[in-house]
């Protein structure tokens, strides 16, 4: 288990690598601001402005403008197109690129397979709760489609279908809980768990462990679509014990000592 | 990054291999200059500075020009990956409402575990704790009570063990707005004392070792915020630090 740092939730100490904005009285740091505030504000892909014209509107040194933009470019806000018809152009941060940035760290800190199911848990739990509760027929018609695909695919009980049935549920289970924090959250972990390699693949050639979470996983979907919350709640417990008991089989150890995740990536 | 242009194969197996060299460096220690990289990778120049550029963006690489310059170990810091996660919520659009159904489950989760892995230090930690914030829940002042929720949500944080729930957590904490918003919510002297005294229940059962308790607990006080920030009327888009809001565009 990794040991947590101090809780740094009131920000009292930042070093040099962080983010620039409790420097707030620096030209850099006002820039980056501003820089920030105008790439949100312009719809993703649009030009900003040329680098010069960037210059005259904020009246920086060139050296100053390049140095905010990086910190900009890192949030996944700006693109620097470079030659003619180049300059600052919006964008928006994909949630790939900010779970991987997560992922990273996450890993740089030695977190363990344990900490990772202990917290995909109570997310996908909730995500689950709050999907029940979302009526809008649209959402209801997608859950519909895919129960169906869901059920034909089952019968037939293959793994590559499983496994992108697997991640559409992910995917819709990520609109119908409409919910932008626990989707990048979970994520993260899901771009954890791509660290993975195939041996620790709880499901490769394991077919029965497929029908059995198959089926848990369809009383979960049908739990959805009834708007049951208690129920969706409860299947999305079962759903993830099962994955966190297999893995414990597998490793042939008792939870507490899960390889940290740095070793199983290698 | 699935989502990113693709990549010649050469830098990305470069990228994985600088990962983890750097991984395996003592934070601002050198792994190499680039003459050596260039050398040991048998890669040309422009492959290894585009490998190095993605590695630096992970937060994981330092590259220092010059004499004595080369590439140096890093590891990324909490807040700054925090920072990069709060901004890409705030170009979602996400409202004060999402973030506060993200952080109930995250502090049940944290309760509960804490009840499970405190060590014997913190467990000292946790016990003296409840006896200040009896003597302080007795008298029942606001300021003691903010700046003894400040307390419990660090002894949690750290006593959970989890850095999973730690990044996540100090992810929200990012938005300067909730803790303010949270603070707004304990105006009143009624609410105050109803909150405090469950999440006194919270802590008692953490110290004692009662997962469940710690977790129904955390539970009931958690909803206690969400409910209360609902009938206030908090369904605004959040605005990523304080500042932002009063920059001229």
């Amino acid at each position: 288990m990794s040991q947590a740092p101090p809780f740094e939730g009131d920000r009292k100490s930042r070093d040099k690598t962080s983010p620039p904005k409790n420097k707030g009285d620096t030209v850099v740091g006002r820039v980056t601001r501003r820089l920030r505030a105008q790439a949100l504000a312009t719809p993703a892909g649009a030009l900003i402005g040329s680098e010069d014209q960037l210059l005259a509107s904020y009246g920086v040194s060139r050296a100053t403008l390049r140095k905010a933009a990086a910190l900009v470019r890192q949030e996944q806000l700006i693109q620097v197109r470079p030659g003619i018809g180049g300059g600052y152009y919006a964008r928006r941060p994909e949630v790939d690129g900010v779970a991987h940035i997560a992922a990273i760290y996450l890993q740089s800190k030695r977190a363990t397979v344990e900490e990772i199911i202990k917290a995909i848990e109570p997310l996908h739990c909730e995500m689950g709760m709050l999907a029940a509760q979302n009526r809008n027929p649209e959402t209801m018609q997608l859950w519909r489609a895919f129960q169906e695909r869901d059920a034909q695919a089952s019968a037939a009980g293959g793994y590559r279908d499983f496994l992108r049935l697997s991640r559409e549920f992910g995917q819709i289970l990520g609109i119908a809980c409409q919910n932008s924090v626990l989707d990048l959250f979970v994520a993260t972990l899901h771009e954890v768990c791509g660290f993975f390699g195939p041996e620790e693949d709880i499901f490769r050639d394991r077919p029965n462990r497929v029908r059995e979470y198959w089926s848990r996983r369809q009383t979960h979907v049908a739990a959805i679509i009834d708007g049951d919350v208690e129920l969706t709640s409860f299947a999305a417990r079962r759903c993830a014990r099962l994955i966190t008991n297999w893995m414990v089989e597998d490793m042939a150890v008792s939870p507490s000592e899960f390889a940290p995740l740095y070793r199983l990536l290698g | 990054m699935a989502r990113n242009p693709m990549r010649s194969s050469a830098v990305s197996r470069l990228v994985k291999r600088l990962r983890e060299q750097s991984l395996a460096t003592a934070p601002g220690e050198m792994i190499g200059s680039e003459d050596q990289l260039v050398a040991t990778y048998k890669v040309s120049r422009p492959t290894l500075r585009q490998a190095a550029a993605l590695v630096s963006q992970e937060q994981l690489l330092t590259v220092r020009r010059g004499t004595g310059g080369g590439y140096f170990a890093r590891r990324p810091e909490v807040a700054a990956v925090a920072h990069v996660a709060a901004i890409y919520l705030q170009s979602r659009h996400t409202t004060l409402r999402e973030i506060i159904t993200a952080v109930e489950p995250i502090r049940v989760e944290m309760a509960t575990l804490a009840a499970q892995n405190r060590t014997p230090d913190e467990l000292d930690a946790l016990k003296a704790f409840l006896v200040r914030d009896n003597r302080d829940l007795e008298v029942g002042e606001r300021e003691a009570f903010l700046r003894s929720e400040r307390e419990f949500a660090r002894l949690i944080a750290t006593a959970s063990h989890n850095s999973v729930l730690y990044l996540f957590i100090t992810t929200l904490h990012e938005f300067s707005s909730l803790p303010r918003q949270n603070e707004r919510v304990f105006e009143s002297a009624e609410r105050v004392r109803a909150y405090w005294s469950v999440r006194q229940k919270s802590l008692v059962a953490i110290i004692e070792g009662d997962a469940e308790i710690a977790g129904i607990s955390a539970r009931r006080a958690a909803r206690m915020i969400t409910e209360w920030l609902m009938a206030d009327g908090a369904r605004t888009e959040l605005k990523y630090g304080a500042d932002d809001a009063r920059m001229p565009a």
